[in-house]
Order: structure tokens, then sequence, then C-alpha cells
């Protein structure tokens, strides 16, 4: 069980390093929220955005955070410790509804995906934009992100 | 009802605001405006309002307030609380004389912060303030209205023993004609959800109403459609989220550091809320005809605003729409107050289905949603019952 | 002063004080009061206060000829016109439809308003205080005596009736909170006077308020009448009750304007 978010973030790095490689910002500033982790996938000049919010417990605050990131991004996930995962669970319906994932994540390091978004397209071109300039001459490799979306 | 201009940082945006015929007049802010340049004002942008002494701790030299006569650290450099034994009737002429050279329409008692609750607070205030005050007003002879400033800390608001002895310190005063509330702000949410504090604090206003005082609320935000259902004679519009929002932080001298550029927010009329402009974008994807749910004005804040770094020093657009919407809005409230509580009920409602077609589709933050609606359409049924009383 | 009066006979007071009539030669009839100061509030605000009711010039107020404190002893002398007319105790019938009650109390406010605007608040207010003279208009009397007496003296007092029972009191005086003492006390005492002239009892009687309290009890907790079984409610006297008979000050005639006003309004 995790102590803290930042013990959480840390694993959580760990395995997003390990599975879908080291395309990845942390903590970015300037656009609608403050995503986590916001992954990056580059098919030639086409930019996916995966977005990710940790949170320990308050799914709620987490899911309202996640749908800020849908603005410039095109998959948006709550990442929750396992324990408060089946809080979520009972609420799936609101993640269905507002296309938002849900996976848990826990200390052995396991992450279950408990509801695929589909993808989409960010909300605001601008933002969108402007996080891609940032990213867009990045080599950094990626893999597997296809397990994320529907 | 009337409406007065809160004005802080960028003046300048009020008077620009207030000459287009938004807001009945201005409350001038020391720590924002030289003592000099507020003099130089033009008598009608100043005629119609009033000065906020800013006094509340006394002596923090925080922006031009060092200019003023009545900045008590112009009487003595380490002047603290036991100086106004001595002092408290020089301050009084100073702040009155620099007050009536300006010809404002109200002459202000000023008031002390304090943090805690100490059981002489309003005594020292009546000795340091009001009695000096109000002799020097007879001595002169003027026959401007006198406004008591009142901090009201939400304990004064929530318990009955604290709370009659704050009104019963206020009416007693009999040549104070009215007051100059200040709701203190702790709460950690944009809008006040707290039942207790809201509808105690349209107690308050309706019984200082019934002893036929004047009464301007100070540092008011969307609540304030909520308080004037206890028919108060004023209430205030600011720009920036602490002139909306009463915090004594304001007032103290802080290190010198950025501050960091708020989320830009649109006020709609028809949501009685301010909506993050990040949400903009979804609405506009998402949802049909969404311009719909947002106010129209000149400043088209909509199409004509993009919120970028450092935004709210640069862009006066979405204060300026809301001046503009907010100040319609209260003045197209019933001077009925029946009629009043009837249209604010059934404004909440109208707010809240708009919501839930929102949220069909966009999930709101707890700042930008109608989550205080509930517990405003509470306060207004309790205060309600309150008067059929 | 007290020297050159001629003493013609001691009159019957309750309290810390003798009270002589007594003929002056150049004034006239006088009454000479002198008296013991308890009191905790300072013999400063005391000597200002009485000073500046020495200055009246009124037919409300009995002419005072002389005052002095003895700091030392702590002993007060006041020697003023003795005035002719009924004590209110003795002329309440007088007074008995809401009409005359509301004349008289328009007479009353008029009086106090010349010391509640010099924020001096009478403080015992009672119809042993007031004297109602031959041509029906009020005076009002003992003026400075409260202010010698705090409550608690007051209290302890013996006169030939008993003891005296602020029955006149305000709330904020039976809690002894000075700082809530202001000439709203005064309105409260006003209140509790006009409805016993209407029903011809004591409204916080214990007897017909129907309770097991002392009628100083009922004022602490605000319960009165404003009817009787033989005197049926008048919507104007309930109502100068209801902004006189209030717990809280804040709840009552802010100023004597507002007072004066209500009262004008049922003439």
């Amino acid at each position: 069980m995790f102590e803290t978010e930042l013990e959480m973030s840390l694993m959580f790095e760990k395995y997003l390093k390990a599975n879908f490689g080291n395309a990845y910002l942390k903590e970015c500033q300037g656009l609608f929220g403050v995503p986590d982790f916001v992954f990056y996938a580059k098919q030639k000049q086409e930019v996916s955005i995966i977005s990710f919010e940790l949170k320990l417990r308050n799914w709620k605050k987490a899911a309202k955070q996640a749908f800020r990131y849908k603005s410039f991004s095109n998959i948006s996930y709550v990442v929750l410790s396992s324990k408060s995962a089946n809080a979520a669970l009972n609420n799936i319906a609101l993640f269905e509804k507002y296309n938002i994932g849900l996976a848990k994540f826990d200390s052995d390091s396991y992450f279950e995906i408990l509801y695929k978004p589909e993808l989409g397209a960010p909300y605001s071109e601008n933002l969108n934009q402007k996080l891609v300039e940032t990213i867009i001459l990045s080599r950094k490799k990626f893999k597997n992100i296809e397990n994320l979306v529907r | 009802m009337k409406v007065y201009h809160q004005t802080g940082h960028n003046i300048k945006w009020n008077i620009d605001s207030f000459k287009e015929g938004v807001g009945d007049g201005l409350i001038f802010s020391p720590i924002n405006i030289d003592a000099d340049k507020l003099l130089g004002l033009n008598n009608n942008l100043k005629q119609s309002g009033f000065l906020d002494p800013q006094l509340y701790l006394l002596n923090q030299a925080k922006g031009s307030i060092e200019t003023y006569p009545f900045f008590p650290g112009n009487l003595k450099s380490d002047f603290s609380t036991p100086d106004l034994d001595n002092d408290n009737i020089i301050l009084a002429k100073l702040c009155i004389d620099y007050q009536l050279e300006n010809d404002f329409n109200y002459l202000v008692i000023p008031t002390k912060y304090n943090a805690e609750n100490p059981s002489n607070y309003l005594l020292q205030c009546t000795d340091y303030f009001v009695l000096p005050f109000c002799d020097y007003v007879k001595e002169v002879k003027s026959t401007k209205k006198i406004l008591l400033s009142l901090i009201v800390k939400g304990i004064m608001l929530t318990d009955d023993e604290k709370r009659n002895e704050v009104l019963n310190w206020i009416t007693s005063h009999q040549k104070v004609d009215g007051v100059y509330l200040i709701f203190e702000n702790n709460f950690s949410s944009k809008q006040i959800k707290d039942f207790d504090f809201l509808f105690n604090a349209l107690r308050f206003i309706k019984k200082l109403k019934d002893n036929e005082m004047e009464v301007h609320i100070g540092y008011s935000n969307t609540e304030a459609l909520l308080y004037s259902i206890a028919m108060p004679d004023s209430i205030t519009i600011g720009s920036y989220e602490n002139l909306r929002s009463f915090g004594i932080r304001r007032f103290q001298e802080l290190e010198n550091g950025p501050m960091r550029s708020p989320n830009a927010r649109l006020y709609s009329s028809k949501l009685l809320q301010w909506v993050d402009y990040g949400y903009i974008q979804p609405m506009k994807t998402l949802i049909e005809n969404y311009s719909d749910y947002f106010d129209e004005s000149i400043y088209n804040p909509l199409t004509n605003f993009e919120p970028d770094y450092n935004w709210q020093f640069k862009k006066t657009e979405p204060y300026k729409h809301y001046f503009f919407v907010f100040d319609k809005q209260i003045k197209a409230l019933s001077s009925n107050q029946n009629d009043r509580i009837d249209y604010l009920k059934a404004s909440i409602k109208t707010a809240r289905n708009l919501f839930a077609k929102i949220e069909s589709s966009v999930l709101l933050d707890d700042n930008s949603d109608g989550s205080h609606l509930q517990h405003w359409f509470n306060v207004i049924n309790a205060f309600q019952k309150e008067l059929i009383k | 002063m007290i020297g050159d009066c001629v003493i013609i006979k001691e009159l019957p007071q309750g309290g810390q004080k003798t009270v002589h009539l007594a003929e002056h030669p150049k004034v006239g009839t006088v009454v000479i009061k002198k008296g013991a100061i308890k009191s905790f509030t300072s013999l400063e605000r005391i000597k200002r206060e009485v000073e500046l009711l020495s200055e009246l010039e009124s037919d409300f107020y009995p002419k005072q000829h002389h005052f002095n404190i003895d700091v030392k002893t702590k002993e007060f002398e006041i020697v003023e016109d003795y005035i002719e007319g009924k004590v209110l105790r003795e002329a309440m019938k007088q007074f008995k439809t809401s009409k005359e009650i509301f004349t008289l109390f328009n007479s009353l406010v008029e009086g106090l308003s010349i010391i509640w605007d010099k924020n001096i608040v009478h403080r015992d207010l009672k119809p042993e205080n007031i004297i109602i003279r031959p041509n029906g208009m009020p005076c009002i009397i003992d003026l400075g005596i409260a202010r010698f007496l705090d409550l608690e003296a007051l209290t302890k007092t013996i006169s030939p009736m008993g003891p005296c029972t602020p029955i006149y009191a305000a709330p904020e005086q039976l809690t002894n909170n000075k700082n809530l003492i202001d000439p709203r006390t005064d309105f409260f005492a006003l209140g509790i006077i006009a409805l016993e002239l209407y029903l011809g009892v004591h409204p916080f009687d214990p007897d017909y308020v129907g309770n097991q309290y002392s009628i100083v009890e009922n004022i602490m907790q605000n319960k009165y009448v404003v009817e009787t079984g033989t005197v049926k409610l008048d919507e104007a006297i309930v109502g100068l009750a209801n902004k006189t008979l209030q717990k809280q000050p804040y709840d009552r005639f802010r100023n004597y304007q507002m007072l004066k006003a209500g009262i004008s309004k049922q003439i």
C-alpha cells in the first residue's frame, strides 16, 4: 500500500518507463490543470497524447481533473491506488459518461485497466498545439500504447 | 440596491467601466492609489463613492498607503495599538479632513483587524475610532452620512452571544448612519457553501436594516445576489478575486514574489457562477448552442479573449464583462423583497437545470459547477421562514 | 445653600438617602436629598453626568439649585425644586386608555430626549420617579440618584415598602452588562410602565404570566402579558411593547427619534 502520493508517483513512473517507454512529461504547467504524467506517441507528424492523474483516494476529484486534461489529450486516465479503486468502480458510469479511463495501480506494480476509454480529439486545439510543439522534436521512444485505447 | 466598484490594482478598469455607466460609484483603496492622485481625480468620480480607510493592520505600509496623511506611521514611525490612546483624536481629524477634501458621498470610520476575538475589541474600536470620529464630524459641522467599517468574522455570525454583542454594539452608535460591512472569507472554495455563514449573514443584514441603518457590503462576489434578499443598500463588484473576497493577506507586507496567474474565469448571469475558461472549449465542442449559457456584451469574452501568461494584468475583458453583466443583473432585481426572493429562487432553479445540461457532457470541477446553488436555495428558504415569523 | 433652608419635614423615601422638604428664602420650596454613593462606576463619571444634569433648564426636570459630591466621604447632596403634583404611581388611573397613555408618553419622551441627546441614560424610570403636574405634564425626578447606586446596591436597599426590587430594569441591567446600557435601556422601562398603566398590573407579574417565577425572573426570561382577564389587548400598546420589551437592545427602537415616531403615530 502506498503511504504517499509521491511514493505512488515514483513507482508508477517506473512502471510507465518499463511498459510504455520514456516518451512522457511530468507535471506540465500552462495547460488546463496539471497532469501527473503526459504520455505521447508520435507517428510521423501525428502526436497522440495520453494524460494520467494519480490519486491515492478521492476518485471523484481525480475524475474531474482527468476531464480537464481532455482539453489537450486524446485520452485521459485516472489511476487510483488499488485500495480506493472499488469506490470508483461502483461509479463506473461516470467514467463511461465522460469517456475517462480508469485504472488501478498498487505497490506491487500491479496495473489493471478497469475502463478503457475511446480515443478522442482534444477539446482545445490551442492547448493541444502548445503541448505538441514542446514534444514534436523529442526522440523519446514509446511502445504498447494501443493497450491503453479501446 | 446600489453597486459600487471595489477598486484595487488596475483602478483604471473600474473607472472606465463607471464612465460607461456601469455601477453607482467607486470605493477607493489607499494601498492602490496615491493620496495626491486620488485628490486630483475628477469630482464626479468621487462624489458618488467613498474611501475605505484600510487601517486594518494599523501600521503596515502596504502599497501607497503611506502617502495618506492619516496613515499612523506618519504620526509616529513605530505606531502601534496603544498609541491610539493618545493619538486617536488627531488620527480622526486627519482622516476626516482627507475624506472631506475629496467630497466623498460618505465619511467612513475605519476599523482595526483582529485575528482573534478579544473581549475588549469592540470597546476599543469605540474609543479609538467611533467616538473621536463622530465628535470631529460634529465639530466641523459636516452633514455627510457616517458609515462604520466592520470586518465581520465568521464567529460573529455563527455564535449567538458574539453576534448579539456585535449587533448591539453597531446599533448603539447614535451618530452612525450605516455600516460598511466586510465579511471575512476564509473559505477554500471560491463560492461560499456554508449554510450557517450565509443564513446568519442574511439575518445580520436584516437586523441592521430593522434598525434603519444603511448597510453597504464590501468585497462581495456572486453571493451578493443572495445577500440582496436581506435588502442591503449596496454590494460591490471587483475585478480580482481578492477584491471579491476579503482576506487580510492582501494588506500584509509580503515578500515581493511573482504573482501566480489565476485561471481565467467567465461570469455567467444564467449560471450564477464564474466558469473556468478551460471549460469553454469542451462546452463549445460538446454542447449545442453553448453560447446560450453565457451573456453577451461588447467585450465578447467568448470570442475576443484567450487567456495567456499574466493575462490578469493585461486583459480586462473578463472583468469588464462581469462588471457590465452583474451590474445589469442587480439592477434588474425588484425593490420588493418577496418578488426578489421569488426571482432568485427561480433563477437558481433555471441555473441548476442549465448545469445539468452542461454536465451531461462536461464534467465541471467544484469551483465551476453549480454545487453552491443548493446551499443558496436552502438559505433562501430558511430566511423566508424567518421573515414570516 | 443648605444652610439657608428651613426644614419642613422628612419625606418617606426608600434607600440609602434622606430626603427633606424645606423652604429656602429666595428659591421657595425645595427638596434636599443626601446620601451615600455606592457605585463602582468612577466618581468622575458620576460627577460629570450630574454636572450636565444640573445645567438642565426644562419643565420636565426639577430645577437643581445645588449639588455636591464629597469624594472623600463618598456622599452626595442635592437641592432641587419641589414639584407640585402626584407621583404617577398614585395617578395611574388618569392614564388608562391607549390614547391617554400615548399622549403622556409623547411628553415623557420629549423630556427624556433632552438627556438622551447628551447620551445620559436615566436608568431608574418607574412610576415613583414621574410626577404628574396639575396640568397633566410629567416631571422626571430622581434623575441623579440612579447614578449613585449600582443595581446591586439598589436591590439591597430597604424601603418602608420592602426591599427595592428592580422591577423596571431591563435585562442588561439585571445582568449588570454595563456595556449594553444606553438609552434603549430606558425604552424597556417605558415599555413596562406603558403596559402597567394599560393593564393596571405589572406585565411581568407571575400571577398574570401564570408561572412560579418572580417579576425580575420573568423580565430575564422575557415573559410578560399584553392582556388580562379584565383588560383586552390594544394593538397600539402591543406594538409599543414589541419594540421596547425585547431582550436584545438591537431589537428595540434604535434611538429616541424612532421611539418618538412610533408614539406620535398613535396619537
